[in-house]
């Protein structure tokens, strides 16, 4: 089935704006504000730092920063046009990206169609990963790459020349730059395996890809930290305490939804496979690697999804043909018999504008969905990515304020944020840079943020005087409940605990009594059990577990309502007139509050059991 | 002496599946077996905890309860430690001859028996899975065997899920199993990709058959509740967050590497070949990969399933290849090397997996793995402590084995049995998330047996908790002060 030209190239544009909408509405998790601070300081002394001027655990470390380049414009673009502007221009970069791929695809032959969905699955399968980092630009130096070698690159010899030269400034920009090398090498490997299974004689054009990859791996040492660049994400994986902590080098976890589409990828590819016999050794070199990336860490996810995405629309197209070709005798008598029964709807379903359609309206409708997530003002990228107010901006007021006492152990999340914030005033524990900071105090940081057994030594150890933890850390639990720690500030989201010496009695009379609200959850639980406890009868449970409730929050209208309904029902009217009395103090005109003073009232006018 | 080799081969693949017994879910499915065995009813509602007591229990698994005490009783821990090793023997013994009957020249049978092995190390425990393991070996070939025209055993498989219904929940897989072939058998008439319709076998009798077994499978006590709980299970979001075994596979750890090598085998060798598999292949292996991506525990049902299949892919590779090379590798010298990696692989295997753990095997009174709470629990037998009792998860089980009735638990393996609640206090206790000391308040918590050096009991020493009781492996905790070791 053909797709006419007009609709073909709607279909791309639909693609594209997909693509688009999906990394609009992908936020940034990690990293960008060291990135700005790292930025501001590149550009403010002149030179690129080659030692960690940032922690005081890693002062004067060697610290490769391979991106050096991309900081410096994230720094210039935020302080000139601001945040949403520089989401705009990474879903751009990401768009660009995908238009690559499409275009990758379409040059293989594969079916329009297939190519607008397998694009627009693959955008999808990594749309937890569209970051405002530099690994965007990495993806679309991987597109480029495989574009260039695509199926036929033999007779395009002279766009060789592109590899080094993309090369030297993907090398400043992004450490990424040696998985285009490493792909190079793949490529090598599958089209050498290809000239010998079954032997073949043109060895030529491989000689002209050896000498352009070599010429590439020269490029690449033409960045300011040179061989040292190459090296470095080498070092990386290498280390054992940094892969087996950090999250981004773990496996992914296929329960999460947002990775459904990169198993819809790999179960694709597989079945694909299965079917498709005229398959390029190179494909299938590149289908082992890159799934065994994508299985190894989430962080190479979005490799995979890019360098799969052409293969997989080329075995797709070759496979769904071959099992349409081998259809039996009733599958078509089976259509016929459709066709007489669907007289008005069969011949619009063969046009091939009506496919068209379809695949339109299915993309319409993913970017539909995308497009709302964008918007929406409480979560959407356009309010919240970027934006400070989803870090501990108030904590880090009140550090600055109150001039809390350093060294300041924070945690890794908000490493970066803190480091934009407080540095030079603070110097961080640990930030997202975590191959700066070595083992030793990878393993002090978990020691205390896992509340390990020697998480108190290690706090002495390096001298720490102030804390700042979020309310969901163990470690905010083990402070609270500590006498040598003293909680000086918390809001929703963090807390500043302060070591409890007469050194900062200053700062504990200027801040007073701070205490920690009642989770929420504790009373949650506890009311959801005496609503069950009150439905199968059990009034004494429903009894202990209010009261238990109202003995954390005296003033919890739910537990003061449900107090009166149970013991009303007990048969202690004056109980729960007291009960429903002190709702309408403490809640006057609220929901319940008039649903007490309904029931008081009735109490009133006809008393009795 | 070629028998003799091929036995000793699985033989040696079976053995090196031996280890002393360390499974979290035996002490319970033991205390279980004695309660049927002692009360000579079958529990319906939890009797061994007290966050749970009286709720619905569906023991799919009690018949193996059953023959689990019965082993403990005739030949202790080390014949619990055997056990496995014979079920392995069976299932490893199905696979080879399923993979020869399929044409798949022996020592590379033998050498993909052995890869199994290697890949399912770990699992092979005194534990029901063992029994779906074997189960699922055996209606594979089965299954294959009436698709390829060999031999007609359908019969059988309605007595083989009836007893597999009895035994263990995983019977459901069997199910699915079916269920695909079936799908794929009408799909491969609809489309026959691999030419294969010629030889096609009957549809009809397939589908009785089928029926046959999903009727057998309600013959046990539970009836179609036995049938509804596994897939209620692997849909409990909560559960496969929280236990490592229904987590995805970890592949960035090198115990995994052989299982991935064996999936990406699947990405690689299919092009290699030049007939086109079944689609009902195809529909199998994708629906394995689906859930062994899902959950870790199905890697032993992936690669029991899908060896096989792997066997006939390889050797239609290695036939293309040879053919393209003009027959250059002569055939003594490629069964020697595969002679030669069959006792590379042997060695590895019985270096690497058994030889470190002969020793706490043969030891006097060995035969289980250290880990345990053992001494915390004659503790707590000496001196009773009241509770009610908070415990570590993986020990909920061991702590019923040797504590009940004198104790009750907070939680164990049976987690489909705890109520939304029970499970959500639980994590927040163990996390130690906000919250957590209001939640030991709430439940009347008194006592708290957990693996030392957690941070719950770092937040519990800080909050004044007594330690009564503290080793290398647990800690005792009592609320306020109580009685020291």
């Amino acid at each position: 089935v053909t797709v006419p030209r007009p609709a073909a190239l709607g279909l791309y544009a639909l693609t594209l704006l997909l693509v688009f909408t999906v990394a609009l509405a992908s936020q940034t998790h990690f990293d960008f504000w060291w990135y700005l601070k790292s930025g501001q300081h590149i550009l403010a002394t002149g030179r690129i730092p080659d030692r960690d001027p940032f922690s005081f655990t890693a002062e004067g470390r060697p610290w490769i920063n391979h991106m050096w380049l991309t900081q410096v414009v994230l720094y210039w673009l935020y302080e000139r046009v601001g945040r949403v502007p520089i989401i705009v221009g990474k879903s751009l970069v990401v768009a660009a990206t995908f238009g690559v791929i499409l275009l990758t695809c379409l040059r293989r032959g594969v079916h329009p169609a297939v190519a607008a969905m397998v694009t627009a699955l693959a955008a999808i399968a990594g749309e937890a990963y569209w970051h405002v980092r530099p690994q965007v630009i990495t993806y679309l130096g991987l597109a480029l790459y495989l574009h260039v070698l695509r199926e036929g690159w033999e007779t395009r010899l002279r766009q060789l020349w592109w590899l080094p030269l993309m090369m030297v400034p993907w090398a400043n920009l992004h450490a990424g730059f040696v998985s285009g090398l490493g792909l190079l090498g793949l490529i090598v490997l599958g089209e050498t395996l290809g000239r010998l299974f079954p032997p073949r004689a043109d060895w030529r054009p491989l000689g002209y890809l050896v000498g352009a990859v070599v010429a590439t791996g020269l490029a690449s040492l033409l960045n300011p930290f040179g061989i040292q660049a190459l090296l470095f994400p080498v070092e990386v994986v290498s280390s054992r305490e940094f892969m087996t902590t950090t999250v981004e080098w773990f496996s992914p976890n296929f329960h999460d939804s947002r990775h459904r589409a990169f198993e819809v990828m790999i179960l694709l590819l597989f079945a694909g496979l299965s079917l498709a016999r005229r398959v390029r050794a190179t494909d299938v070199v590149l289908a082992v690697s890159f799934t065994h990336l994508g299985l190894v860490a989430i962080r190479h996810i979005p490799l995979f999804v890019i360098a799969m995405a052409p293969v997989l629309a080329g075995v797709l197209s070759e496979a769904a043909g071959r099992v349409w070709a081998a259809r039996a005798a009733r599958v078509d008598g089976a259509l016929r018999v459709a066709a007489a029964h669907l007289p008005s709807l069969w011949p619009c379903a063969r046009s091939a504008w009506t496919h068209a359609a379809l695949v339109g309206a299915l993309l319409l409708t993913l970017l539909a969905s995308y497009a709302i997530r964008v918007a929406d003002p409480r979560t959407g990228a356009l309010a919240q990515d970027l934006n400070e107010t989803r870090y501990p901006v108030r904590a880090i007021d009140f550090i600055k304020r109150e001039q809390v006492p350093a060294p300041l152990f924070n945690l890794y999340l908000w490493g970066g944020y803190e480091l934009w914030r407080l540095y030079p005033d603070y110097q961080v524990f640990f930030d997202g840079r975590t191959h700066v900071y070595g083992e030793r105090v990878v393993r002090d940081y978990l020691s205390v943020a896992m509340v390990h057994p020697e998480w108190k030594r290690v706090l002495d150890r390096w001298g720490i005087q102030s804390v700042l933890t979020s309310g969901t850390s163990p470690l905010t639990q083990a402070l609270e409940t500590s006498r040598d720690w003293r909680l000086v500030f918390v809001d929703h989201e963090a807390l500043v605990f302060v070591r409890n010496t007469a050194a900062h009695q200053g700062l504990f009379g200027r801040v007073g009594e701070v205490v920690r609200p009642i989770p929420r959850r504790v009373l949650r639980v506890a009311l959801e059990a005496a609503a069950r406890a009150a439905e199968r009868g059990d009034d004494e449970a429903a009894l202990r577990q209010l009261r238990h409730v109202l003995g954390l929050d005296q003033t919890n209208p739910v537990a003061l309502y449900s107090l009166g309904a149970v013991l009303d029902r007990q048969g202690d009217h004056e109980g729960a007139g007291r009960a429903w009395e002190e709702l309408r103090r403490v809640a006057p005109g609220s929901e319940l509050s008039a649903r007490a003073e309904a029931a008081l009232r009735k109490r009133r006018e006809r008393p009795g059991p | 002496v070629r028998r003799a080799g091929v036995l000793l081969g699985i033989g040696l693949a079976a053995v090196v599946q031996a280890a002393p017994v360390g499974d979290n879910d035996l002490w319970w499915l033991l205390k279980t077996g004695e309660h049927i065995v002692t009360t000579r009813t079958l529990p319906t509602t939890d009797p061994f905890t007290w966050t749970a007591q009286g709720q619905p229990w569906i023991n799919h698994t009690w018949a193996f309860e059953l023959v689990l005490y019965a082993v403990h009783a005739l030949a202790g821990f080390r014949g619990l430690a055997v056990l496995p090793v014979i079920f392995a023997f069976a299932t490893f013994a199905v696979m080879y001859r399923t993979m020869r009957r399929d044409a798949v020249p022996a020592p590379w049978a033998l050498a993909l028996v052995l890869v199994t092995a290697l890949i399912t190390k770990g699992f092979w425990a005194p534990r029901p899975q063992v029994v779906t393991y074997l189960g699922l070996a055996i209606l594979w070939a089965i299954l294959r065997d009436y698709r390829e025209r060999r031999s007609d055993h359908l019969s059988w498989l309605p007595v083989l899920m009836l007893l597999w219904a009895n035994l263990h929940g995983g019977f459901f897989l069997g199910v699915a199993v079916i269920a695909i072939c079936l799908a794929g058998e009408v799909l491969d008439r609809l489309f026959d990709v691999a030419g294969a319709q010629a030889r096609a076998p009957r549809l009809r009798r397939l589908g009785a058959v089928a029926v046959f077994c999903l009727a057998a499978t309600l013959a046990n006590p539970f009836h179609a509740r036995a049938l509804v709980f596994p897939v209620l299970v692997s849909l409990d979001v909560t559960a496969k967050d929280f236990i490592i075994e229904w987590f995805s596979p970890a592949f960035q750890h090198p115990e995994l590497r052989l299982f991935e090598s064996l999936l990406l085998f699947f990405l690689a060798v299919p092009p290699a070949t030049r007939r086109l598999p079944r689609l009902a292949d195809v529909a199998l292996l994708v629906a394995f990969i689906h859930i062994t991506l899902d959950a870790t525990r199905n890697i032993p049902h992936f690669a029991i399933v899908l060896t096989p299949l792997a066997g006939q892919l390889g050797g239609e590779a290695w036939t293309r290849l040879r053919v393209a090379l003009g027959e250059a590798a002569p055939r003594r010298r490629t069964r020697t090397a595969a002679l030669v990696g069959l006792a590379v692989l042997v060695g590895v295997a019985w270096c690497r997996d058994l030889g470190p753990r002969l020793p706490a095997l043969v030891a006097p009174g060995g035969g289980v793995a250290p880990g345990y709470p053992v001494k915390a629990a004659d503790f707590l037998l000496a001196n009773p402590l009241p509770g009610p009792m908070f415990n570590d998860y993986g020990w909920g089980g061991y702590l019923t084995w040797r504590l009940y009735p004198h104790y009750r638990v907070f939680i164990d393996g049976r987690i489909a049995i705890f109520p939304p609640d029970v499970r959500e206090d639980f994590l927040a206790i163990n996390n130690a998330e906000p919250g957590w000391q209001e939640t030991l308040a709430r439940r009347g918590i008194a006592l708290v047996l957990i693996r030392t050096g957690t941070a719950l009991a770092a937040v519990l020493r800080e909050a004044g908790w007594t330690v009564a009781y503290q080793d290398a492996e647990a800690i005792v905790f009592q609320r306020g002060p109580g009685v020291r070791s």
